[in-house]
């Protein structure tokens, strides 16, 4: 039993920490994040380890699931970039050899050197150190966007879906109107009303998604509402919410983690195309998006300056992508063999 | 009154359609005794489960809703009942199997926690006791090694073995009704019996009624005590299986008596019953048989046909039958 609950805890903490990276300023909290997210990843391999031996008893489902997630190639490649790029921005204030704020006016534009690994921007600024702390805000701002994002959109879904008629039309008309307003106007004059932040970005971009989500997750409960099983849990006397929370979520789970993983690209990719405009991260603090956009100026000059934070948007995307996938393969039941 | 532990009178649960209203069930009218089986045959569409499903008011709402009738389930009239209330006889005292039992079980849940979902919920125990609950019900349904069953999921097991679970679901809590609706429908014949046959032993073990609902006249040989026969909404006899299967007076039932094939008998063509069954919307007026029967009267067009008493709980409804010819 504790096996399963150290696993959930380790899930929730993981959240949390990422959550709380872009405004723990001083190295201290950086470090005992590290410290204790190095903790617990220890403590997982050993439980899992330690599962893997007995293998007489019956499996846990904690411990399928990372014997099926531990078979899919990609999805295990997507995590190591994962667990490495969460690192990277954990350990963003140690590793940055230079201050990201800090411009060096000596060394304008360079490519790669000693003194800055992978060159420095217009203003003489490191872009390594800055690409770190860029993975930083991007991580946070995109993994509790998306939290946000997927908790409206699936609860509205699932109302939507599950009592139908009047709810039903209620929610998707709403949500319909809501959608009908262009996102980037409605981001420029939350911010002109509201002035820019870190928590209004999450709240837009977040916002701004829930109509797909609400959709989807509205179309999966439809065909699982309608499902003998439901009926037969209905028979049993099991009221709504437990029918809900029990039989229709876990049915309906897989789109909800596709989705999720793959709108965590997409938020990462709208926060660097609000930061294009000015509405996302304020300069000067670092975000992979208004470094690319910055650096597609000086293309000719300084390569380095557009390809790094690319790079570093397509391998968080890509390795979301792949890790998602393979929680939802390993997530479903019906696929074990 | 009390000797009857669910006792159905003059049930009419209509569906609004667009097309106009469809009488899934009119004027259904049974009872059941505690620890006995009566089955309710009829084709597709006769309204055999509709009349099920309105006893656990799980008639989809809208289209359908129970107009009139009462539902008496130990003197408690289950019609217009509020949704706590049924929520605690639903799997309590009146437990439901389906047919496909392919679909019936919750694919990513274990076969053990849906079993102990259903204890949970009614009986006030603990999470380890219902477990152990689980794997003795796991037992008595007859699944072998079920201290490791519970722990399978749906898509593990073969179908006979998921209706097993089914039963096992309804058993949890003892029900004093269990409506099986057409439980052996989808399994293979040796499967069939298995799960007739467990389905009767329980019966005896626990002491409890059964409804089985179903169209195949074997099934109905090798369980019931009392058969309703459905038509079209209708039940159109109903008496003893003896009674039924020696003594039936109704022409559907000759009809449908004469359609099973016999091995002594070597035809080359097997008998039907001719024409289809009619329109739920468009029925006929007088006796819902009659575009198809052999034997009908000029009456049979005009007026729908009253309840004949052959004798003690044996009724028909037919022209053919009782003294009122010309009334």
């Amino acid at each position: 039993m504790w096996r399963l609950k150290t696993f959930y805890l380790f899930i929730i903490s993981f959240i949390l920490l990422v959550w709380i990276f872009p405004w723990a300023k001083k190295d201290l909290i950086a470090y005992a994040v590290f410290a204790c997210l190095t903790a617990g990843l220890l403590v997982l391999s050993i439980v899992i380890s330690r599962a893997a031996n007995d293998t007489d008893q019956i499996k846990s489902n904690a411990s399928m699931m990372w014997k099926r997630l531990n078979k899919n190639k990609s999805a295990m490649g997507g995590m190591i970039v994962l667990i490495v790029l969460c690192y990277l921005a954990i350990l963003a204030p140690f590793i940055s050899p230079h201050d990201s704020l800090a411009s060096d006016w000596g060394a304008l534009s360079q490519g790669i050197s000693r003194a800055h690994w992978l060159g420095t921007d217009d203003m003489g600024r490191d872009i390594f150190s800055r690409n770190l702390f860029g993975i930083r805000v991007a991580l946070g701002i995109g993994i509790s966007a998306v939290f946000l994002n997927t908790l409206i959109g699936t609860f509205l879904g699932l109302l939507a879906g599950y009592y139908g008629k009047k709810t039903d039309n209620i929610i998707m008309r709403l949500l319909e109107a809501w959608n009908s307003i262009p996102f980037i106007l409605l981001a420029i004059a939350i911010m002109a009303a509201l002035g820019t932040g870190i928590w209004k970005l999450i709240l837009i971009v977040s916002l701004s998604n829930i109509m797909a989500f609400a959709r989807i997750i509205r179309g999966s409960v439809l065909l699982v509402k309608e499902s003998d099983f439901i009926s037969a849990a209905k028979v049993i006397g099991i009221p709504d919410r437990l029918i809900i929370l029990r039989h229709v979520i876990p049915n309906c789970i897989s789109p909800i983690l596709v989705l999720a993983s793959l709108s965590l690209g997409e938020t990462i990719l709208v926060i660097a195309g609000l930061s294009f405009l000015g509405l996302g991260i304020q300069p000067p603090m670092p975000s992979l998006g208004a470094m690319l956009s910055n650096g597609q100026q000086y293309l000719h000059e300084n390569i380095l300056m557009s390809v790094v934070p690319g790079v570093t948007i397509l391998l968080i995307v890509l390795s979301f992508n792949l890790f998602g996938d393979g929680v939802r393969d390993a997530l479903d039941s019906r696929l074990i063999d | 009154m009390s000797e009857h532990l669910l006792d159905i009178k003059d049930l009419e649960t209509w569906f609004y359609t667009d097309d106009g209203i469809v009488k899934g069930c009119d004027k259904v009218s049974y009872t059941v005794n505690r620890g006995e089986t009566l089955a309710v045959v009829g084709e597709s569409g006769s309204g055999k489960s509709v009349a099920a499903m309105s006893i656990l008011n799980l008639i989809p709402d809208p289209p359908g809703r129970i107009v009139g009738g009462q539902i008496l389930f130990k003197g408690q009239d289950l019609v217009g009942l509020c949704r706590e209330d049924m929520q605690k006889i639903r799997g309590n005292s009146i437990a439901m199997i389906f047919q496909e039992p392919m679909t019936s079980l919750n694919p990513v849940m274990t076969a053990g926690r849906q079993i102990m979902e259903s204890i949970l919920l009614h009986q006030a125990c603990s999470k380890k006791t219902a477990g152990t609950r689980a794997v003795e019900l796991l037992d008595l349904v007859g699944i072998p090694d079920p201290g490791k069953r519970v722990h399978e999921y749906p898509h593990q097991m073969s179908g006979g073995m998921r209706q097993r679970v089914m039963i096992a679901i309804a058993l949890a809590c003892r029900p004093g009704l269990l409506i099986a609706d057409e439980p052996t429908s989808a399994l293979d014949v040796t499967i069939q019996a298995q799960i007739l046959r467990l389905i009767k032993s329980l019966q005896q073990k626990l002491g409890m009624a059964v409804i089985m609902i179903t169209h195949d006249m074997g099934v109905v040989a090798e369980t019931a005590d009392k058969v309703a026969v459905m038509y079209a909404g209708r039940i159109v006899e109903y008496g003893t299986a003896t009674e039924i299967f020696y003594n039936a007076k109704h022409p559907y039932l000759e009809g449908l008596k004469k359609s099973i094939p016999n091995i002594d008998n070597d035809l080359d063509e097997l008998s039907v019953i001719r024409g289809i069954v009619p329109d739920p919307l468009n029925l006929p007026r007088g006796c819902r048989f009659e575009p198809r029967c052999d034997r009908c009267l000029d009456i049979c067009r005009e007026k729908q046909p009253p309840k004949v008493w052959i004798n003690d709980g044996h009724y028909t409804c037919c022209w053919l039958y009782g003294d009122h010819h010309g009334a």
